[in-house]
């Protein structure tokens, strides 16, 4: 017996209304163990290149992993992997509570969703019984609301939910899916991929169990990590102060995103730190089997909406809905914060959608006509609520801008596209990757659903390399990156644990102690490149090459603020890192694994397929 | 005797006290609807409230029992269920004040805390956080 796993999987085809269940494929949880890998592997094998992400060819996969619900620390964590309607690739996006967990108690590692309803629907598990009901009811309504009115009519307090808002119904390419009211698969759209198949959410409850191999080592692990994580000074500020902690040292060096990105330190960064957030916490909640309770719920002061309340706001809300708009109020944000969870907007994508139109209307490109009358100045709160307002139900300006900052400045051109801050239509998180950071360049150019930073986080690691060089920077974001791909295929939240730096070796005990199976160093490294490579495969197919392995314009300007101040992130410098990087990946200079790295880590079907991409040596 | 207790306001709803204490009550299953503590929850407004035997001196659920099926621990006051008598009739679920004798989803029956002998396994995990002035289970 494998431990760990439900060892099912749930297939639901809308069109047809049909509902299989079937075996999960041992062999391939071998190599991908679950989440992120698993999921990539159905993705890449039942996914026909070239299908439009929003139309009924598209699949929604919802995973969890071996770790899913057993007693690990953060084993919260559920992914959805579909192909992004914002990038047109491959998408994976995580989100913590209880919703993984329950996903397996019910019986489940992964939910296939295929297809298109006629009507507004949402899914219900329990158990050995699914239904497609009818959500016309709910459509139209806020996460919130849906998450509320679906418990209410289910009688059940205990059912968990992973839903859309209004953007998700309309297709915006911001739309998140949100669980347990405060936690988001925010970014690439996975909510409009669930939007244009009708489906307002998943309702899931479980009274099955999950077997783990050897309770006693998993348990002395769990003890020994919770030990570990209360010794650790930065783990336990993170508990006190969540996210937000990393705004002090961002703005100090000076990466913050101010103004869409044009600085990198914001003069009201006070006003909008881990201090102000943590004054406004009205309770501080955990996941499923976390004992970081690093959910701050906190309340605005302003009384400008009808529920101001947000689950954070996180470091990424503070960054690209505070400074990077001129914002220096935590109120004005907790209140921006909230409007983006309820109506089902990513506050990542949202907050550089809307900082992208400031800067446009400050120079001129738009005008108050066509901003809907909106008087979009940086600082301007009003307006930039006003504006999510109207990217999440698609009025006005609001229309073309909640197809994201790269389609927009596609239309609107006049320049704008230079300070559209995106890597393959995904829009910048909150670090500015410059002369100072490059090893941020790289990482936002590699990681394969685009400007990212969930994949590898070399803010603090970058300070101890050379600075205004690459020395180092592709072994290091090889190695960050590489550090949560067990984790993620696990699937359980990287947060914690990497608070305590693991290695494979870690990852690779605790895997082991839960299902049974005996995994090693090398297992788990070999994991890695294999999921790299297999990601990678799935873009090439979909049009990646390695000139898209790059960043915004801006990136490559000279410095203004900060330690970089006066220095350039060149695109030489990028091409040196990608170089590097490529090699270390067992990857050819244009950025395709190789066949002998393929099959070194079985990807022989892989190994086939990318063949057909590979530009012939006359073709240039 | 000792007493497990709860303080609610400490509680950041991780449910470990419920994953422990099903597992330590099957050979290797977590499983939290078959935890003998339960964590109630507001999730919209963060509120958590651990819901467990209160080792009541007049027990409720004892004298609801028709079948005799239930008596006290002598030496750690927690109510005791006799399965072989249980007919499931579930009515120490319903007479219990406080909502701390559960249902086994899996096998249909009451399940009550045992404090697991005297050792609790859920005060072992329970996580002090440090904007908490205590854990929000102890055993005292």
């Amino acid at each position: 017996m494998v431990y760990g796993y439900a060892g099912k999987l749930l297939r639901i085809n809308l069109t047809t209304r049909s509902i299989t269940t079937e075996m999960i494929d041992y062999d391939a949880a071998r190599l991908f163990i679950g989440g992120r890998g698993y999921c990539s592997w159905l993705l890449f094998n039942e996914l026909p290149p070239g299908i439009d992400p929003l139309s009924p060819d598209n699949k929604v996969i919802y995973g969890v992993g071996p770790l899913t619900g057993a007693p690990v620390i953060g084993s919260a964590k559920y992914v959805i992997v579909t192909k992004s309607p914002q990038t047109g690739l491959f998408l994976d996006t995580y989100a913590g509570g209880s919703f993984g967990p329950e996903l397996k108690f019910a019986g489940y590692d992964f939910v296939i969703i295929e297809g298109k309803a006629e009507q507004p629907v949402y899914i219900l598990i329990r158990d050995d019984s699914t239904e497609i009901r009818d959500a016309s009811h709910l459509w139209g309504l806020s996460t919130w609301e849906a998450e509320t009115r679906i418990k209410k009519e289910l009688g059940d307090e205990t059912v968990r939910l992973s839903v859309i808002g209004p953007a998700g119904e309309r297709l915006s390419n911001l739309a998140l899916v949100q669980s347990d009211y405060y936690h988001q698969c925010g970014r690439g759209g996975a909510g409009a991929v669930l939007g244009s198949k009708n489906v307002k959410g998943l309702a899931v409850r479980g009274s099955q169990g999950v077997s783990v191999a050897r309770p006693q080592a998993v348990l002395d692990l769990l003890s020994d990590t919770i030990k570990a994580l209360n010794n650790k000074k930065p783990a336990v500020e993170r508990m006190k102060y969540g996210t937000p902690l990393t705004l002090n040292f961002t703005n100090n060096f000076g990466i913050l995103p101010t103004y869409n990105f044009r600085e990198g330190q914001f003069q009201g960064a006070s006003g909008i730190d881990a201090y102000a957030v943590r004054d406004k916490t009205i309770a501080d909640g955990s996941c499923y089997s976390c004992p970081m309770g690093c959910t701050k719920l906190t309340q605005s002061g302003l009384k400008t909406l009808a529920i101001s309340l947000a689950g954070g706001p996180e470091y990424e809300a503070t960054s690209l809905l505070g400074s990077n708009l001129g914002i220096d109020s935590i109120d004005k944000i907790i209140c921006l914060n909230s409007l983006c969870d309820s109506l089902g907007l990513d506050v990542i994508g949202a907050g550089n959608v809307v900082a992208w139109a400031m800067e446009c209307y400050e120079r001129g490109i738009i005008n108050k006509e066509y901003s809907s009358g909106l008087d979009l100045r940086f600082g301007n709160y009003e307006a930039a609520a006003k504006l999510i307002e109207m990217m999440a139900y698609r009025e006005g300006i609001g229309d073309l801008l909640t197809q994201g900052v790269r389609r927009a400045a596609q239309v609107i051109g006049q320049g704008s596209e230079e300070f559209a801050m995106h890597v393959k239509g995904l829009e910048y998180p909150g670090y500015r990757p410059g002369p100072r950071s490059p090893g941020f360049g790289l990482v936002y150019a590699i990681t394969e659903r685009g400007g990212c930073h969930r994949r590898a986080w070399p803010v603090i690691e970058e300070q101890n390399l050379e600075p205004f060089t690459t020395e180092g920077r592709a072994q290091m974001v090889k190695r960050l990156y590489d550090q949560r791909i067990p984790w993620h295929c696990a699937v359980t939240c990287d947060l914690p644990i990497l608070n305590l730096d693991p290695d494979h070796d870690l990852a690779a005990e605790v895997i082991s102690a839960v299902t049974g199976w005996e995994f090693s160093w090398k297992d788990m490294q070999d994991l890695c490149d294999r999921v790299a490579s297999l990601l990678r495969v799935f873009n090439i197919r979909e049009g990646v090459r390695r000139e898209d392995d790059s960043l915004a314009a801006r990136s490559f300007e000279p410095d203004n603020s900060g330690a970089g101040i006066g220095r350039t992130l060149t695109k030489q410098m990028l091409d040196e890192m990608l170089d590097e990087y490529y090699s270390l990946r067992g990857w050819d200079k244009d950025g395709f694994p190789t066949d002998e790295t393929l099959l070194r880590l079985c990807l022989n079907k892989v190994a086939n397929e990318v063949g057909k991409y590979r530009s012939s040596p006359g073709e240039e | 005797m000792k007493k497990l207790t709860v303080d609610s306001g400490a509680c950041i709803g991780c449910h470990f006290c419920e994953i422990v204490c099903s597992l330590a009550h099957s050979d290797n299953e977590v499983n939290p609807r078959r935890a003998r503590i339960r964590v109630h929850e507001d999730i919209f407004n963060k509120v958590f409230k651990p819901v467990v035997c209160q080792q009541c001196k007049k027990a409720q659920c004892i004298e609801a029992c028709e079948q005799d099926a239930i008596h006290k621990d002598p030496k750690l006051g927690v109510p005791v269920i006799d399965y072989q008598k249980c007919t499931a009739c579930l009515s120490c679920l319903k007479a219990c004040p406080f909502g701390a004798i559960f249902y086994d989803e899996r096998e249909g029956l009451p399940l009550v805390c045992d404090l697991c002998g005297g050792d609790p396994q859920c005060i072992k995990f329970c996580p002090k956080h440090p904007m908490k002035l205590n854990a929000a289970l102890s055993y005292a």
